[in-house]
């Protein structure tokens, strides 16, 4: 099962990284490849990533009960910030869509448990 | 770093820079208006708060109990106090509170809210308090106080447009830092005899890098003040508090209710009023909050602002004793750091920490965030208009530069046209509300100051601009003497020392532009009689 998902995942990221060369080759200097792409994760994704992540680190941070629910809340500007920039400026936009699929999934996932009362 | 990143950080400050500069200029000068907004701006358009207002602790005290007996024992488990001294409002509030169990289980919030006469607690006006929280009654003050958070957009849209403006402004500095990484040569360089492009582009990274710590921290606490209640905190409360917003507020809050005894006992206000200013001299009042009120058991809080504690202090006292029981600031009773922290959120954002000259500091600092997106857009313009393969037409550089001139400079002629409509309203309009009327002025002119670069000369129609705001704050001063008989010369007699300040400002300020105006025209004319137009505001001319 494991090899047919890193054999699917190979397939899929091959795809992605022949399209952006190709884009990049058909429209030379550009700066950034996949643009449209790129900006959808700095607008859409990053937007959903840094609101989840809120809810989600209080059900982690080994903090006091007012900081584990206060600070996310105040990281959340960098939070955002940061995957802003890490939307244009990672080489990779693969990379980018699976860091932010990532955080997503694994705050969405922690969110669940949280209220559900279940541990992983 | 490799040229393909140092490329690709340019072209994102470029563009972040070029969406959001000029609603970012807007935000930011009515931010730097705003610092004065409470009570400054406040007092100045309302003439019956201009003098100093004494606390009257015996008069509010009977002022409740008349009321409390008025709206019933059911509205008395909270009763929330607006003192008129601190000259924050134009009139002294009192709301009162009751909770009320709904037919799904939950808790309605009902109550009555009382406006009195800042001088002789006269009733103004009653309200319940749905009415009253959905009522827009704006002075000049709060007009452009709200303008600043919220654009009159509303809730949730304006809140989560200037919160999104803040966190794009994190991303301008950020690549800003890395992109001119020549930091400590930059704080220096200023060549302002030599071309237009090279004095902009130096006044850009001069007022970046030199205000680049309150740049950051305008960034982080609007970003946070504006999405807080529209994103943060629903999405803190969902898993902490299972989605109860209310809970988690009620949580964080500093006022907590009291266990009701159901014995009646009177709230000895006007001696903890007293007791509290006899106490805390350094303290300023501004609100009392009584939980309980005639109750054995009633909780007594009484704020006030300017001790060292950022967000300010909470005394509380036991209501029927009026025993002083501890002191609390707003957030930093809680346990961790987050407490900490959220205290100091208002006061940086707002500069209301340290008197008014770090009310001063942070308005000046404040226009520098707001020339730093300016300076900004007239180097793209710039360069496009000189450049030999310019990215876009020229007539496309030239538009931008009309849409930057009327918005920009319309903005300020707008906000100093209030000025003057506010003492137009309050005399011919006295004891009315203004709200439309401010609403007409403020639009209609910066709507006016919009098109005028694209019927005339933007040259001239940024001269205009200049000429007719410097002309409207000169005549703020004799305007005020004559329409109110408030001037230097009876300050003493008349004790409206905000009140003449602000005239003195706007004076000061009001001759600086029509001195900026006048080098304008002496440019203008040197500029013309050279052969080819090369700066972005005479690119178009």
């Amino acid at each position: 099962m494991i090899i047919v998902c890193k054999q699917w995942l190979n397939t899929v990221f091959c795809r992605f990284n022949s399209d952006a060369r190709t884009a990049s080759m058909q429209r030379k200097n550009i700066t950034f490849n996949g643009f449209k792409n790129r900006t959808f994760l700095a607008i859409v994704l990053t937007l959903i990533a840094s609101v989840v992540m809120i809810p989600g680190m209080a059900t982690y941070l080994p903090l006091h009960k007012n900081d584990a629910i206060g600070l996310p809340t105040l990281f959340f500007p960098f939070i955002w910030t940061a995957l802003f920039i890490y939307s244009y400026m990672a080489r990779s936009i693969t990379k980018v869509w699976l860091v932010m699929s990532a955080l997503i999934l694994i705050h969405i996932a922690c969110i669940y448990f949280a209220l559900s009362g279940n541990t992983p | 770093m490799k040229s393909i990143t140092i490329k690709k950080l340019y072209t994102l400050h470029s563009w972040v820079g070029l969406i959001t500069g000029i609603l970012l200029f807007v935000i930011a000068f009515t931010g730097a208006v705003a610092v004065f907004t409470r009570p400054e701006l406040k007092i100045w358009a309302n003439e019956e708060i201009r003098a100093e207002i004494p606390i009257q602790s015996h008069k509010i005290a009977t002022t409740i109990e008349q009321y409390a007996e008025k709206v019933g024992p059911a509205y008395l488990e909270e009763v929330h106090i607006r003192l008129p001294s601190t000259r924050n409002s134009e009139t002294a509030r009192v709301i009162y509170e009751g909770h009320f169990d709904t037919p799904n289980g939950g808790e309605e919030h009902k109550g009555t809210v009382y406006e009195f006469h800042p001088l002789n607690w006269s009733l103004v006006t009653e309200n319940d308090m749905e009415t009253f929280f959905n009522l827009e009654k704006y002075d000049m003050s709060t007009f452009l106080a709200h303008f600043h958070a919220d654009l009159h957009l509303g809730r949730p849209l304006g809140f989560i447009l200037t919160g999104l403006l803040g966190l794009t402004l994190m991303v301008s500095i950020v690549t800003g830092l890395f992109i001119h990484r020549k930091i400590l040569a930059q704080l220096f360089t200023f060549r302002i005899s030599k071309t237009f492009s090279l004095m902009l582009n130096d006044g850009h990274k001069v007022m970046s890098v030199w205000a680049v710590l309150f740049h950051s921290v305008i960034a982080f606490t609007g970003a946070f003040l504006g999405l807080a209640t529209v994103i943060l905190v629903p999405a803190a409360a969902y898993v902490g508090f299972n989605g109860d917003q209310e809970k988690l507020l009620e949580t964080f809050t500093a006022i907590k209710a009291p266990i009701i005894a159901n014995v009646a006992q009177p709230t000895k206000l006007a001696d903890i009023i007293d007791i509290s200013i006899q106490q805390r001299p350094d303290l300023t009042f501004d609100n009392v909050s009584i939980m309980g009120y005639g109750d054995q058991n009633a909780l007594v809080y009484i704020s006030g602002d300017g001790s060292d504690q950022l967000g300010g202090e909470t005394l509380v006292y036991h209501g029927a004793t009026a025993e002083y029981i501890r002191t609390q600031a707003k957030f930093g009773r809680l346990e961790g750091i987050t407490g900490k922290i959220l205290d100091a959120m208002f006061p940086l954002h707002f500069g209301n920490f340290g008197g008014l000259l770090v009310k001063s500091i942070w308005a000046i600092l404040g226009l520098s965030t707001a020339l730093v997106p300016i300076t900004g857009l007239m180097l793209w313009i710039e360069r496009g208009l000189n450049a030999q393969n310019p990215t876009h037409s020229k007539r496309t550089y030239q538009n931008f530069n009309k849409l930057l001139i009327g918005s920009c400079g319309g903005v300020v002629l707008a906000t100093v046209a209030l000025f003057i409509a506010q003492l137009l309203f309050n005399k011919v309009m006295p004891n009315q509300d203004h709200t439309d009327m401010i609403f007409i002025t403020f639009f209609g002119i910066w709507l006016g100051a919009l098109i005028l670069p694209f019927i005339i000369n933007q040259a001239l129609a940024l001269k205009a601009i200049v000429l007719g705001s410097g002309l409207l704050m000169v005549l703020i001063m004799p305007l005020d003497a004559l329409l109110t008989g408030s001037h230097i010369f009876n300050v003493f007699e008349t004790q409206h020392y905000v009140s003449v300040s602000v005239d003195l400002t706007m004076l000061f300020l009001g001759t600086l532009l029509l001195v900026v105006y006048s080098k304008m025209t002496q440019k203008h004319r040197a500029l013309n009689s050279m052969p080819i137009s090369t700066t972005a505001i005479e690119g178009g001319a």
